[in-house]
């Protein structure tokens, strides 16, 4: 046999592909031959080692870089975009004030700075969505609500973004950071109408306690009949029952 | 060294006689979803989610021979452990087949893999993670979780049980640990640089001095809960811990 | 959703799928990368380089054509792109050893074996390197990979075959040197 087909058998041996009979016959080889033993042992060696090669984590940053080449791509016109609803015409008003101040370039390097900052404001903001609709991962969206618990002020499309989240994500934890988020805006009436409408349709005991001790807090007496049901209904939980109780007392 | 070997030989035997039984999934990226009463997970550098169970073989039944295992969803036990695992869509699933009895299983998991466990039921033990570099999320109402040598991101949640959790020096945000009834006890690095929130209802917070918080007072609301919120180290991460019944323990590395 | 339905509907505008198919593909593609370049921070770049790629070009995609095929192409082609430059450049060679320090310190903790092994597979030439780093790392099949570089399956286990042969005499002249 040549040494080449020799080692072609040898490999197909050690990834258990030969057919039984010439693995047999190759076998009885090894046993005799001490240097086609030798050859066998250095194949299956290195070959087992390229199996024990731990695959690498990538860094978190090539994530980072990912999300953020896609927040770019998506403010590109090019292509069907899905996502036709009114906000695209603010955001095509930002962009259009990126194109002003690149004219005015040369003299006026403080509108300069403006836009840059509302590019990036944009930009985060779509990072934020993008980072609250990730379906695959709880950290992912809990970064979200995270970021828009630092905003300024909140837009309708957020608003209604964390809203969703707060209703019906499956992670406890990330309902909850969106309901922390949406609370530092309860002043603005569109907040508040919504929180208040989703109390009786709030299904996680946690958020419920939660979003019960806020809207008391809001002094928001609108909602005492919910709470009075709650208050009463055996197939609650013990636990949103008892705020709910607490919550009654203080609001009347 | 003769005894040290003799030494090695015995704890490895010791190890093999405990995890008997063994089953694995090729698998280094995508989602591990458990749902099981009671489970240990560890981090390991390999590429094959491993499977183990401590219950050792379910008890023998003479009757049962020939028979397969099946339960009222539907699911038999593929995996000679207790357990039923399948894999769709990029998910590895992995359920238990007595709705009461959860079998003691150990699961080492490859970094890439992001892990949920979640548990409703009151039957079970504990939740287990230590040495895992994986992103986290924990779902129990009873169970109690119990996390060490972990780096995050993590979210917990239980309703009637506790949480402990120690963090590596390593930590990645965001971190959010949530329970109701039972208390949150928490160690990290002293150096972590980290936006804080603690809250509790009805418990009280306990913080290691080292950690010098820079509260950030939001001014709106008298509080009659009590909430603090504010920077360590210059602030970063995001870390937030909730107890609304019970207390929150913070302490250093 | 399947690889081709998400990539269809990137095509199609939703890049948002996008998100799902780097979830799925980035480990991957990350390691292949890294496996060729020996170098963390290049294989990164060149991960990203694809991922942009994929959104940039998405209107090039063939819904009829397997992602996972495509995909690996931009991986390919970042590979080879880089490597044109570099030597058009005069960068320091691929197999180089000062261009391996950086994966050898990264592996100094991992087992020597690894390390051997890691060493070794820089000094084969790429071809061979794309070889194994397909079959024996990421597990793609023999078609798969002869559909990738244009080869009959028997030649693909043929050229396999001989990597492996190449493979272990460095891997064990490495032995006798240290």
């Amino acid at each position: 046999m040549k040494r080449e087909e020799l080692e072609s058998k040898l490999i197909d041996l050690v990834d258990g592909k030969l057919p039984a009979e010439e693995a047999a016959q190759l076998l009885k080889q090894i046993e005799t031959d001490a240097s086609v033993r030798e050859h066998y042992k250095q194949l299956k060696e290195v070959m087992g080692a390229m199996d024990r090669v731990a695959e690498q984590t990538p860094p978190a940053s090539l994530r980072q870089a990912f999300d953020q080449a896609l927040q770019e791509e998506m403010q590109q016109p090019r292509g069907k975009q899905v996502w036709m609803q009114p906000w695209t015409l603010r955001l095509a008003a930002a962009l259009a004030l990126v194109a002003l101040s690149v004219v005015i370039w040369q003299w006026d390097a403080q509108r300069r700075e403006l836009a840059a900052m509302r590019k990036q404001m944009e930009e985060t903001r779509q990072l934020m969505l993008a980072q609250l609709a990730n379906a695959q991962s709880a950290s992912t969206r809990l970064k979200g609500a995270t970021v828009a618990y630092e905003l300024e002020k909140p837009d309708d499309e957020i608003v209604r973004v964390l809203v969703n989240v707060m209703s019906t994500d499956d992670n406890t934890n990330v309902r909850l950071a969106a309901l922390e988020a949406l609370s530092r805006f309860y002043r603005e009436p569109a907040v508040r109408s919504r929180l208040i409408q989703s109390l009786d349709s709030q299904t996680d005991p946690v958020v419920k306690i939660e979003l019960i001790r806020l809207l008391v807090q809001m002094r928001e007496k609108s909602v005492m009949p919910s709470l009075q049901k709650m208050a009463e209904d055996e197939s609650v939980m013990k636990a949103v029952k008892d705020e709910a109780h607490r919550g009654l007392l203080k609001l009347s | 060294m003769k005894t040290r070997l003799a030494v090695w030989a015995g704890l490895v035997l010791m190890t093999t006689a405990a995890w008997g039984q063994e089953f694995k999934v090729a698998r280094n990226s995508g989602r591990l979803e458990i749902h099981l009463g009671r489970v240990t997970l560890e981090g390991h550098n390999g590429n094959e989610i491993i499977f183990t169970s401590r219950s050792g073989k379910s008890e023998s039944d003479p009757r049962s021979q020939g028979l397969r295992a099946i339960n009222g969803l539907g699911l038999e036990d593929n995996t000679g452990l207790g357990i039923n695992v399948t894999e769709k869509d990029g998910v590895v699933e992995v359920f238990q087949l007595k709705k009461m009895n959860s079998p003691d299983v150990k699961i080492l998991v490859p970094r890439g893999v992001i892990v949920s466990c979640e548990h409703e039921s009151q039957y079970g033990g504990t939740i287990a993670a230590r040495n895992l570099e994986n992103e986290l999320e924990i779902s129990t109402t009873y169970n109690s979780i119990e996390l060490e040598n972990i780096t995050g991101p993590l979210t917990a949640k239980s309703v009637y049980g506790h949480i402990e959790a120690t963090f590596s020096n390593n930590v990645k945000g965001p971190l959010s640990l949530v329970a109701v009834y039972s208390y949150v006890d928490v160690t990290l690095p002293a150096n972590l640089k980290a936006n804080l929130k603690l809250s509790t209802s009805y418990g009280e917070i306990f913080v290691a001095p080292e950690f010098k918080i820079e509260v950030e007072r939001d001014g709106e609301f008298v509080n009659y809960s009590d909430k603090i919120s504010g920077k360590i180290n210059g602030g970063g991460m995001s870390v937030s811990m909730r107890a609304d019944y019970g207390k929150i323990y913070l302490r250093k590395k | 959703m399947t690889d081709e339905q998400l990539m269809e509907a990137v095509k199609n505008g939703d890049l948002s799928k996008a998100s799902l198919l780097f979830e799925r593909y980035h480990v991957r593609i990350y390691n292949f990368l890294l496996r060729m370049t020996a170098h963390r921070e290049m294989a990164e770049d060149l991960a990203q380089n694809v991922f942009v790629r994929l959104l940039r070009y998405r209107n090039t995609y063939k819904p009829e054509l397997p992602f996972k095929a495509w995909i690996y192409q931009l991986a390919r082609h970042a590979f080879s792109d880089y490597y044109q430059q570099a030597k058009k450049q005069r960068w320091v060679p691929l197999a180089s050893a000062t261009e391996m320090k950086d994966e050898l310190q990264q592996a100094l903790e991992q087992e020597e074996l690894e390390r051997k092994l890691i060493s070794a597979l820089a000094r084969l030439d790429d071809d061979a390197r794309e070889l194994l780093v397909l079959t024996r790392f990421q597990h793609l099949k023999y078609d798969e990979v002869a559909a990738q570089l244009g080869l009959t399956v028997a030649n693909v286990k043929v050229k396999v075959h001989r990597a492996i042969g190449h493979l272990r005499n460095l891997y064990f002249q490495l032995e006798t040197q240290a």
